[in-house]
């Protein structure tokens, strides 16, 4: 599959609705919070705990009240943003590549510490370039995980699922989205929200020459956070549309096996 | 008691069980393994909270979490929770911009590497090429296979797609040459899986980043335990990296390969039926050898084989009697490289003037004379008497005490600094004061006696863990968190200018609220300035109070806003916070704990010198320490001052460095293989290159030596090197005839460049795998050229000769680099002048690999080519976003192998933090160590090692077992138990558990591309003698350690 404009377009819509969700969880909260040194009083629902009830409740109403060709509509557009994302990621782990290249040979060969050499333009110390090496790898991993659990394409274990018949193999797609990835997915979104808010609170910057926008590859942790209980529930969604004979068919929702 | 269970046995069962049935269900290993923690997590906190799951202590009987968590009065889990959340900050932090392990950078970039060199269809040719090459001899191709399988595993190291590779183009071969199907399918099947021992192996960075770490922090527990400093406890083994296990495994790698090879080849003498020989098909296009030597075999072999046997013999005999080796002085003994190693450590030495550069320069001028057994010139010998005099002496020795004391004091004045602000902050001024004392007294030290005496008699041990635990207890964190955001939100909201506007014709609305806000804001900053007051900067507090008192006495909302938006925002005061806040947390403080602890204990002892100072100092300490025990007694100096004399007098450096005898003897082997290859041509042209060897080699004994001025070496090497490129240009052509030449080079180039880059000590692997990405990117692409039509914006024969310039640009590069620019061997002018052409050859190599990537991203993966793309903007912009191209395939599957690692790596960490959120890490770790025997410890991890290896892939078993009985497998002493062999057993283990049946993954790669004739049984069948192999192998490695320890001692890391 290529990546399409649409799927730019989706990806896109994703990364919109992550921006939403993360302002909830790193910012947002509904009365007052417990004052030090005293007993919780009122009522009181913190970001993290907003986000995941707006989460439940969309994953809900959408496996409850939408209609099966709209879900169908709604796995492509997923799966075109997955695609955009993947071909997202393997740039990123392309360009970390380059620049570890660059950096070797002018480390290695050269013994240089800032690259291009100091005083040309551009010049960087070497620190700034292996700190942006890892923010790339960092994105490469952070769409690539959910991308790959949405494409089947993660190592499992087929020992005993090999054996099983239609009905057990579904379980396992079922029970292993709802109760493995899904609860992953949250907690990191959670989590990590909270851990990506206090970063972009300070506008956190590298310290030694690094990078000066460590608060934006902070916010990789909630966005895989969110892309995995997409991935998840999109499995999820697909799982149920195939059983009611509506299953539009495009990811796997399980490992690439490995036994 | 559950079952005459305590809670924490419960919650390691239904860890481990909750584990076993996610990971066996088939749904993703990485999400089974975090799912699976946080599900097992939610189990232990309700059992604990329902009273299911409990444990004694102080003789009663309490909750698992509630004891874990020292909290007898609420709800434990949430505590528990906090270990699981540390799962974001710690190991997140690692992969995305805090506490990066560069290591791990480098499985990204070896996939890569082996993802573009078998995508430039190397090992189909090498199979293509070995197997004409072997083929004729009994047991031949699967010999062959053997060495394909070593050659790829060296180059590539990627286990599937060697076995599926090998699969698909040998199997059918052998079994068409008459082969039996076990022999074709074991030896596929083993051979394919080299790749996980043979060095650059992904297994072996892997584990050598997890071991690392493992190893040290098991070794300063010891080394705290025994009371013993860590480099005198460690000596040499002071660290284990990943080049050190890459060194460590190459020779069981190809140990374990010519065992393959062995019993292929004696399975052929036995059953010659099952292994025959193959005709050999002469077509055309391939070089008839035994032409020109009237077709006799023997002859041919003879004229090929006892040149290039005779060369090697020669290189070997050299280096043994030390005519040819390293010109850098060993490091095993107190001899001149160690004292070299210590004077250029302690800098102090020169730039206090006991040492000047001139010095310095006369000094090794005086070395290489005497290394080579020349006379001394007087002047000089006068000189030298009197540098060695004044250095050697007692300024020396002052120097290192001065050393000491500056490194002492610094991690003293911040370990006791630290520890007494976390007392301060968390248990109050009474509590600090003692520490602050001794903040003090260390801040006014000016001497080490005066720095021993002022921690003497300070809290230490059990005292302070007493301190910590009370603290745990006691301290609540979470209202510090609170008062934060409380105030930034509060700040955030009553910033607003709209409140102007919503009152402006209310007020009495006005009234209220200006009353309202001066209460909220009164509250909240009390709240902020209580706890995190003492720590804000006086210009800050001064900010606070201003603003507080004119909110407080504001008659009007805007007068009010104006001093609201002059307090200090939550932005401005986040350094500050952070400070506190990082004095709070728990990892932290009981951090700081164990720094101040350790420092006061050192400093208390008046431990030996250097050993919290760098490893360089730390050997060069050791090995001074351990010659003279009374170094700082009056004897000490004089006793250094006659063996540093002594040393520099015994040492011999080897006329012929071992870089230029090893190329001499390839230059060598080559013109007499091109000889042997074309007898009835003129042998003129590699005569002349004969003799340019011989000029070259006399010319580095007798004029050339480790301090010729590096224009000066280049001139004297000039003319030989000149008649040896006349010889060599005229030999390579005919080398290059020879298919099996053609094709073993270039990866056997990479191969050494990479693996020469490790063990040379000239880079670690991460950098080293950057180069060899790049290279075998490179080598993709000029293969790439050589196979398909048009590819490209140029001609192909233009674009390979571009990439083949770009290869020579890099390898003068690095020639540049190590004749003129290391260690400072050029100076002035002339060192500009080197500089400059290296910088003119680096631009071309980044050049030649942007054209290298662009030939990638013109061309199709089924070799569907692109024609004539006009530009570089349109072939960039036209194809980088679609999928079938060389170099986008390239990338997503390298993507996609790392990231499956990557994802399995970071669902153990939440695994590992849910086992340490019960205490489940402490009891395994206690059990383990109640094996007395450490071999006998090891011996049962390998035996559990080996059973899990049936149903888990090498990457779980690395990520999930290795961290649970590394502390104590690697904490054992490293003179009986080397680090290095124990991984090395490891990883021979796990490729073992790769092969076994009934799951080894190998076998269902095979299985995958075997043709329909070939049943799983054949494959189990012929796996069986390997896997009996490997535990031969694994046998021998285990009785004869040195296998393992021969290499890395050979090579140490610089």
């Amino acid at each position: 599959m290529q990546m399409t404009a649409q799927g730019a377009l989706s990806a896109l819509g994703l990364l919109v609705m992550f921006a939403g969700l993360f302002w909830v969880g790193g910012w947002l909260a509904v009365g007052e919070p417990p004052k030090p040194f005293a007993e919780a009083t009122g009522f009181y629902l913190s970001g993290p705990v907003l986000q995941s009830l707006i989460l439940l409740i969309v994953l809900a109403a959408f496996l409850l009240l939408i209609r099966s060709h709209q879900r169908s509509r709604v796995l492509t557009g997923l799966d075109q943003a997955f695609c955009a994302l993947w071909t997202l990621g393997s740039l990123a782990l392309g360009c970390a590549a380059l620049i570890l290249f660059l950096w070797a040979v002018a480390r290695v060969l050269f013994g240089l510490s800032d690259w291009p050499p100091f005083g040309w333009p551009l010049s960087r110390p070497e620190t700034w370039w292996m700190e942006l090496a890892f923010g790339l790898f960092g994105l490469s991993l952070t769409v690539a995980i959910p991308s790959l659990l949405r494409r089947g394409g993660h190592v499992s274990i087929d020992v005993i699922h090999e054996r099983l018949g239609q009905g057990g193999k579904a379980w396992v797609a079922r029970l292993g989205n709802a109760a493995l990835a899904l609860p992953v997915g949250l907690l990191l979104l959670t989590k990590g929200s909270s851990f990506a808010a206090r970063s972009w609170g300070q506008w956190e910057a590298s310290q030694n020459f690094g990078i000066g926008f460590v608060f934006l590859v902070k916010t990789l942790v909630p966005l895989m956070g969110f892309l995995i209980l997409c991935a998840a529930a999109a499995n999820l969604i697909e799982r149920t549309a195939a059983e009611t004979g509506t299953g539009t068919g495009t990811g796997e929702g399980g490992g690439r096996r490995g036994r | 008691m559950l079952f005459g269970l305590d809670g924490v046995e419960l919650s390691l069962i239904i860890v481990f069980a909750t584990l076993f049935m996610a990971i066996l269900s088939g749904y993703p290993v990485a999400f089974a393994l975090s799912g699976s923690a946080i599900i097992s997590f939610v189990l232990i906190s309700i059992g604990s909270e329902l009273g299911w799951l409990l444990v004694e202590y102080e003789g009663e009987v309490y909750p698992l979490l509630a004891v874990q968590h020292q909290i007898f009065d609420g709800p434990a889990w949430v505590k528990g929770l906090d270990t699981l959340a540390l799962w974001g900050n710690n190991n997140f932090s690692r992969a995305f911009g805090e506490n990066q392990n560069d290591t791990l950078l480098a499985v990204p970039l070896f996939v890569l590497m082996g993802i573009a060199l078998e995508r430039s269809k190397i090992a189909e040719e090498l199979l293509t090429s070995m197997g004409r090459l072997f083929g004729g001899m009994p047991g031949g191709l699967a010999v062959s296979v053997v060495l394909v399988g070593a050659l790829l595993a060296a180059s590539t190291g990627i286990v599937g797609a060697t076995v599926v590779t090998m699969g698909l183009i040998s199997l059918p071969t052998m079994l068409r040459a008459g082969y039996s199907k076990e022999l074709s399918t074991g030896v596929i099947a083993t051979s394919g899986t080299l790749g996980q021992i043979i060095p650059p192996s992904i297994v072996l960075v892997l584990l050598g980043s997890m071991v690392g770490d493992i190893y040290s922090v098991a070794q300063k527990k010891r080394s705290q335990e025994l009371g013993i400093p860590l480099p005198e406890l460690l000596g040499d083994n002071i660290a284990i990296s990943t080049g050190t296990l890459f060194k460590a495994a190459f020779i069981p790698g190809i140990v374990l390969a010519l065992l393959y090879a062995a019993y292929a080849l004696g399975y052929a003498l036995l059953r010659p039926k099952s292994a025959p020989p193959i005709s050999q098909n002469t077509d055309e296009n391939t070089y008839d050898l035994l032409a020109d030597y009237g077709r006799s075999a023997g002859r041919a072999a003879g004229a090929i084989a006892v040149p290039t046997l005779a060369f090697i013999g020669i290189w070997v005999s050299a280096v043994f009697i030390g005519f040819s080796g390293s010109q850098q002085p060993p490091e095993d003994a107190l001899d001149f490289s160690s004292v070299q190693a210590l004077l250029e450590d302690v800098e102090g030495a020169r730039s206090n003037g006991a040492m000047s550069d001139a010095d310095f320069a006369d000094l090794q001028a005086y070395t290489a004379l005497l290394s080579r057994g020349k006379a001394v010139p007087e002047d000089l010998q006068a000189r030298m008497d009197e540098i060695l005099a004044g250095l050697s002496g007692q300024t020396l020795v002052d120097t290192l005490r001065v050393t000491e004391f500056t490194e002492r004091k610094s991690v003293l004045e911040r370990s006791v600094s630290r520890f007494a602000q976390s007392m301060d902050a968390m248990l109050g001024p009474d509590v600090s004061q003692p520490f602050k004392d001794i903040e003090a007294r260390v801040q006014t030290a000016a001497t080490l006696d005066e720095l021993t005496a002022a921690v003497r008699g300070a809290p230490r041990g059990q005292a302070v863990q007493t301190l910590v635990n009370r603290a745990n207890r006691e301290f609540d964190f979470a209202p510090y968190q609170l008062a934060v955001d409380d105030y930034a939100s509060t700040v955030s909201k009553l910033r607003r200018k709209s409140v102007l506007r919503k009152f402006k014709d209310d007020p009495d609305g006005a009234a209220t609220e200006l009353a309202s806000r001066t209460e909220i804001l009164t509250r909240t900053a009390a709240a902020l300035l209580g706890l995190y007051g003492p720590f804000f900067p006086e210009e800050t507090m001064a900010a606070f109070n201003v603003n507080l008192a004119l909110i407080e006495q504001a008659q009007d909302l805007e007068t009010q806003l104006n001093a609201i938006r002059e307090l200090p925002a939550s932005g401005d005061l986040s350094r500050a916070i952070d400070e506190v806040n990082s004095l709070l947390e728990r990892e932290a403080y009981l951090a700081a704990s164990f720094a101040y602890d350790r420092s006061v204990r050192e400093v208390a002892r008046g431990q030996v010198p250097f050993d919290i100072a760098q490893p360089m100092s730390i050997d060069a300490a050791n090995l001074l320490r351990k010659s003279f025990p009374d170094l700082g007694s009056g004897e000490g100096p004089k006793q250094l001052s006659a063996y540093f004399r002594d040393s520099l007098a015994s040492y011999r450096v080897p006329p012929v460095s071992i870089g230029v005898s090893a190329v001499l003897v390839i230059v060598s082997m080559s013109l007499a293989l091109a000889a042997a290859l074309r007898p009835r041509e003129s042998q003129l042209p590699l005569l002349v290159g004969g003799a340019g060897v011989i000029a070259f080699l006399a010319a580095a004994v007798y004029l050339v030596t480790p301090h010729t001025d590096p224009w000066m070496r280049t001139l004297i090497y000039a003319v030989p090197a000149l008649l040896i490129i006349y010889g060599m240009v005229a030999a390579v052509p005919r080398l290059l005839e020879v298919e099996v030449i053609r094709v073993v080079v270039p990866p056997v180039v990479l191969i050494v460049a990479v693996l020469g880059s490790i063990f040379g000590g000239i880079t670690n692997p991460t950098p080293a795998a950057a180069l060899g990405a790049g290279g075998a990117m490179l080598l993709s692409a000029i293969k790439l050229l050589e196979r398909s039509e048009q590819v490209g914006p140029f001609d192909n024969n233009i674009g390979r000769n571009v990439l083949l310039w770009t290869a020579a640009a890099i390898a003068t590069m690095l020639l540049v680099k190590a004749n003129f620019l290391d260690g400072g061997q050029a100076q002035g002018f002339g060192r500009g002048v080197a500089s400059a052409f290296a910088g003119v050859l680096y631009v071309i190599s980044i050049l030649g690999m942007i054209y290298a990537a662009i030939v990638l991203l013109s061309a199709r993966v089924e070799q569907r080519i692109i024609r004539n793309p006009r530009t570089i903007r349109s072939a960039v912009g036209s194809y980088l976003f679609s999928r079938d191209r060389v170099l986008t395939s390239i990338l997503m599957e390298t993507a996609k192998v790392s990231v499956m690692v990557f994802a399995i790596l970071i669902g153990s960490q939440l695994l590992a933090l849910t086992l340490r959120s019960f205490g489940g890490e402490e009891y395994i770790e206690h059990f383990l160590r109640s094996f007395e025997d450490p071999r006998t410890l090891l011996l049962v991890v390998m035996v559990v090692l080996f059973i899990l290896g049936f149903v888990l892939d090498f990457i779980e078993i690395i990520f999930i077992v290795i961290p649970i009985v590394g502390p104590v497998v690697y904490g054992a002493d490293p003179n009986i138990m080397d680090p290095a062999w124990i991984t090395i057993l490891i990883a021979v283990n796990l490729q073992t558990s790769f092969i076994t049946p009934p799951f080894g993954f190998a076998l269902f790669y095979l299985r995958g591309v075997a043709p329909p004739e070939i049943q799983t049984s054949h494959i189990y069948r012929g796996i069986i003698p390997f896997v009996i192999i490997q535990v031969v192998g694994l046998t021998i490695l285990w009785f004869f350690p040195q296998i393992t320890t021969f290499l890395p001692e050979l090579l140490p890391d610089n």
